[in-house]
Formats: C-alpha cells, sequence, structure tokens
C-alpha cells in the first residue's frame, strides 16, 4: 500500500482549461473504454478529491481494491481483465465516487451511470442489439474538487456522471459549430484587415500610379454596370469594400465616389439602351414580310413534321430545304 | 522495420472532448486503455492526422488507428485542436498535435 500525498493530475488538461469531457461511445465494448476514460479524466481533473472521498467507500467492497491509492486500483481494473470485465467493475464503482460535498447527488447520478452501464455490459451480449447500433453514450465528467476551488452548483450536477443520451450529444454538436463559426468569424476579420491594409498601401503609391489605379476602377465599375456583367474578383473586392465604408459612413477612393454619383444616370442609360434594343426587336417583329416568312416557315416545318419518326437527319435536311424555300419565297415577297 | 498498426473498430475505443468552463471544446482526451489495442504506444505518440473518418495517431511506437470517429471528435480534428492522452496509473500524459508541415505555422489559428 503506497500513499501518494500530492496525488497526480494532469498539468496538460488543467493548462487547456478542461472541466469538463464528453465521452461518445459505441457499443459495449466502446463502453467500458468510456468508462475506463471517464475515470481516468476523473483522476487527471482532480485526483485528490477523489482519493479522498472514494477511498473509504470503496473499502467496504473489497479491501484488495481500496489499498491502492490510483484511480485503476480504486475501480478494480487488472491487467487481465477483458474490457467487459471492465464495464462491469468500473461502473459498480463508479457512482461510489464522490467528488464534492454534494455526495448525495453526485451518487444519485451514479446510480444512473450504474444501471446504463450494467445494461449495455448484459443486455446487448445477451440480445446482441446494442452492439451493432450507436449508443451514443455520453460521459460527462465535471469536477469541482477542492484543489479547484469550485463547487459544484445544481445544474452542473446534471452533467455528472450521468450517461445522457442524443440530447447531450447534440448540445455537444451545437457547441462544436460554435466554434466552427467563432472561426469563420476570426477569419472573416482578419481578411478584412488584410485587404483594409492594401488599400491604406495603396494611398502611398505614387500619384500617377494612383491616378490609373483610379480611373481603371472607374471604368471597370461603368462597364459592370452598363452591360450587368461582372467585375473581376479582385474589383469585386474593392468594390465591396467600398461600399462596405460608404455606408459606415467613411470616406471612400475617389472612383467609388464618382462612380457612386454617377450610377443612377449610367443605370438610366443602360435602361434607355436596352429600351431601344427590344424596341427595334419589336419592329423588326411588327414588320409584315417578316411575319410572314415566320408563319410560312412554320407550316413548312409543321409538314416536315412527318419525317421525324423516320430520322432526324432527314428531318434536319428537309427543314433546311423548307428554309431555303422560305428564303426563295420571302425575297419573292419582299420584291 | 515496418510500422506496427493497432486498428481499434468503431466501437472499441472511447475518444473524449475536452469542454472548458464555457462548455466549449479545447481538445480531444485519450487514456491509455480507452482503445482496445496499441494503448501503451499512444503515450508516446507525437502526431495524429485524419484518414477519412479514421483517426491516425502515430509515434516511435506504431501507429493507433480509430476507426470512424464521432462527428463532433471530427469537427474537433478540423478545428485542429490537440490531443491530450493521459495515463494516470503511471503518471504520465502526452499532448499530440495535428499532422502538418513543420515548415509552416500558418494553419493553426488560434481559438478565441
Amino acid at each position: 500500500m503506497s500513499e501518494i500525498k500530492q496525488p497526480w493530475m494532469s498539468k496538460l488538461l488543467q493548462g487547456l482549461g478542461v472541466r469538463e469531457a464528453a465521452v461518445p461511445t459505441r457499443g459495449p465494448i466502446g463502453k467500458a473504454c468510456g468508462v475506463a476514460l471517464a475515470a481516468a479524466l476523473t483522476v487527471a481533473l482532480g485526483g485528490a478529491s477523489m482519493e479522498a472521498h472514494a477511498g473509504e467507500r470503496i473499502k467496504k467492497e473489497t479491501a484488495n481494491e481500496a489499498a491502492s491509492t490510483t484511480a485503476y486500483s480504486v475501480v478494480g481494473i487488472e491487467d487481465g481483465d477483458s474490457k467487459l470485465m471492465r464495464t462491469g467493475k468500473v461502473a459498480a464503482t463508479l457512482g461510489q465516487i464522490a467528488l464534492s460535498p454534494q455526495a448525495s447527488v453526485i451518487s444519485l447520478v451514479g446510480q444512473a451511470a450504474v444501471g446504463s452501464a450494467a445494461g449495455a455490459g448484459s443486455k446487448s451480449s445477451s440480445q446482441g442489439k446494442h452492439a451493432a447500433e450507436i449508443v451514443g453514450t455520453v460521459v460527462g465528467v465535471a469536477v469541482a474538487a477542492p484543489v479547484f476551488g469550485v463547487l459544484m452548483v445544481g445544474n452542473q450536477a446534471r452533467n455528472t456522471y450521468i450517461f445522457i443520451q442524443e440530447e447531450q450529444e447534440k448540445n455537444v454538436k451545437l457547441k462544436m459549430e460554435e466554434v466552427g463559426d467563432r472561426m469563420a468569424m476570426v477569419k472573416e476579420d482578419f481578411t478584412q484587415q488584410m485587404r483594409l491594409e492594401d488599400r491604406a498601401a495603396r494611398q502611398n503609391w505614387p500619384e500617377d500610379r494612383k491616378a490609373y489605379d483610379q480611373k481603371t476602377m472607374y471604368q471597370a465599375a461603368v462597364k459592370a454596370e452598363m452591360t450587368n456583367g461582372d467585375l473581376t474578383l479582385d474589383e469585386q473586392i474593392r468594390f465591396d469594400l467600398e461600399a462596405k465604408i460608404a455606408k459606415e459612413g467613411g470616406a471612400t477612393e475617389p472612383w467609388f465616389t464618382q462612380f457612386s454619383a454617377e450610377k443612377e444616370q449610367i443605370a438610366q442609360t443602360r435602361d434607355a439602351q436596352t429600351k431601344q434594343m427590344l424596341a427595334d426587336a419589336d419592329s423588326l417583329s411588327g414588320d409584315k414580310d417578316f411575319e410572314s416568312v415566320t408563319s410560312k416557315f412554320q407550316l413548312s416545318a409543321a409538314q416536315g413534321g412527318s419525317a421525324l419518326p423516320s430520322s432526324n437527319k432527314n428531318f434536319a435536311t428537309f427543314s433546311q430545304d423548307a428554309s431555303k424555300k422560305n428564303d426563295k419565297q420571302s425575297s419573292e415577297l419582299s420584291r | 522495420m515496418t510500422l506496427q498498426f493497432y486498428t481499434n473498430a468503431s466501437d472499441s475505443y472511447a475518444l473524449a472532448l475536452g469542454l472548458n468552463d464555457q462548455k466549449v471544446p479545447v481538445c480531444l482526451v485519450l487514456s491509455v486503455d480507452s482503445v482496445s489495442v496499441g494503448g501503451e504506444s499512444i503515450i508516446t505518440s507525437e502526431h495524429y492526422v485524419l484518414e477519412g473518418d479514421d483517426l491516425h495517431i502515430s509515434g516511435p511506437e506504431g501507429v493507433v488507428v480509430l476507426k470512424e470517429i464521432e462527428q463532433a471528435c471530427l469537427d474537433a480534428v478540423g478545428a485542429k485542436l490537440p490531443l491530450v492522452v493521459i495515463d494516470p496509473k503511471n503518471q504520465r500524459e502526452v499532448m499530440v498535435v495535428h499532422f502538418e508541415d513543420p515548415a509552416s505555422h500558418k494553419g493553426r489559428e488560434p481559438l478565441q
């Protein structure tokens, strides 16, 4: 029997600020591993408390197991044990590991853990069900050890040693998404900052280069507006940046200021041009000759439809012929 | 010498997410006995890398493969969170980092 005065704790986990762990597991062996991991985490996150509170209780179970001070001996795992043996042993003692002054709460949820783990061990082996399905068990390990100087509050106790099913797993996933979103935001901010730095750098360009750049950007913006076309990626980035600055009430680059001022007019010009083009097209289709040619052509095509089932090639030839005929007719008509 | 592979099927290991007091995942956690095979070798491992949905944890003693890790853990790997391997019995621990080109430190962004 060796006494460890200063129980081991994981400096890495402590350094990372880990206070809880979610352990998703699948199947009975996975669950046994999960329970082993939960026990290891318990030690790693606040072994002192566990030892102080757990030691005596375990002694009632087997004196031999209580003799050692490490968690592994506490839960009675021996090297030869199979993973399934571990399930039973760990689960049986897990509920006994008291972590905080609120021992009653812990032992209550500890019971739930025992029930769940035992179920996974016995039922699944007899029914062969659980092994195949994803059990999705989550072992929540929250530590409120005196070492940490933090007491567990009521709602946090819910996460302690309860085998929480899907709901908790979903929560963990949501939390991961939050992290993802946050990283995306950081990235976004970073990109924005880089663009602003580029913009500031442009201010320090020599005058002629600056003027040329401004002119190019202005022309690109006008062209895109006139043709409803796209800017290049670089131009679009600069356009969006200026638009954002304008929206925030900042001073935009001259090309954007000029373009914004004229944008309305450019749009009007474009609309007028479009209208004119449409009108031209309308007047074209309104042309009597054109109309008669079209209807004749359609008639020919309809007649040619009979050639369709045999071969498309025939139809193509036929319609070509038909259109040639139409051409002839139309030239005659227009005369 | 060939590298020893220890493959753990999807239902024969447990991989935890370490959460901080805001319940934000900050690392992945394994203990030497939370994998069915190769547990002793992961305490000396150095890098991990994702191959499909499988986590490969490599070190001088071999490669421990965890098949089809959970989505939440995949996300953590995607965020390049460190993997902490603990062995309370022998009072050992090791931080295993996501494998990347040692010349590049640009890929790692701090979690806010």
